[in-house]
């Protein structure tokens, strides 16, 4: 079934309710709002948005935390392997939240408290690791720097 | 929000799973021992108030059209 809201980003767009993704507990700071939708960026940049079904001004930008950090290994513990209806970890997508003020050299990503989602049953969990000491103001400008790009 | 005034050594159960006892006091500090299962995540309070301000701030986060930004990324 084909939906439409009225978003403050992209206008009035239509998508497709199968297509939606749910956050049983929201995201901290946002719990009220359950169901979101990916836009993917074009197939070269590594931006998506999170856009809300359910409050058209809600959007966050997302993005691969791999390709500015390519050590990145969050820890998901089984349990949320579970919560996800996951059977491995290889079947989950990870993203994390960026920050991108006026100057984008100031972007900032959040690490600590990655986006979890697994594409198959449309389910996903910010979940704040306790583990590995990541900061939830990571500069990916300074990572990239320090990567020679 | 429930109240309970505990001493030392005393401590509450959470469910069946999850109990916190009241291990000392330091000055203005409290010791806490917490007992969960490893599958529930516990935060300092202020860390996921951080997290929830992030989240908020993210909202705002503009991402230029012409973006050289992607060419960072490869």
């Amino acid at each position: 079934m084909i939906k439409r809201i009225n978003t403050s980003r992209f206008g009035e767009i239509e998508f497709d309710v199968d297509k939606v993704i749910l956050f049983k507990e929201g995201i901290p700071g946002l719990n009220h709002l359950k169901k979101y939708i990916l836009i993917e960026g074009n197939e070269k940049s590594p931006f998506h948005w999170l856009q809300s079904v359910e409050d058209g001004d809600v959007a966050l930008v997302v993005a691969d935390p791999f390709s500015f950090k390519p050590d990145y290994a969050p820890f998901i513990h089984e349990n949320i392997l579970e919560e996800l209806e996951a059977k491995a970890e290889k079947d989950l997508m990870v993203m994390t939240v960026l920050v991108i003020p006026g100057d984008i050299q100031k972007m900032t990503a959040n690490l600590m408290a990655p986006i979890i989602i697994n594409p198959q049953k449309r389910l996903a969990k910010q979940v704040i690791l306790d583990k590995g000491n990541y900061p939830i103001r990571f500069p990916v400008f300074e990572a990239l720097k320090g990567k020679g790009a | 929000m429930l109240v309970l005034t505990r001493k030392k050594d005393e401590g509450i159960m959470i469910g069946q799973d999850i109990e916190i006892t009241v291990l000392g006091f330091e000055g203005d500090k409290v010791k806490l021992g917490i007992n969960a299962p490893k599958s529930i995540t516990i935060l300092r309070k202020e860390v996921y108030v951080e997290v929830a301000n992030a989240n908020r701030e993210a909202l705002s986060s503009n991402l230029p059209q012409n973006i050289e930004l992607e060419d960072l990324f490869r």
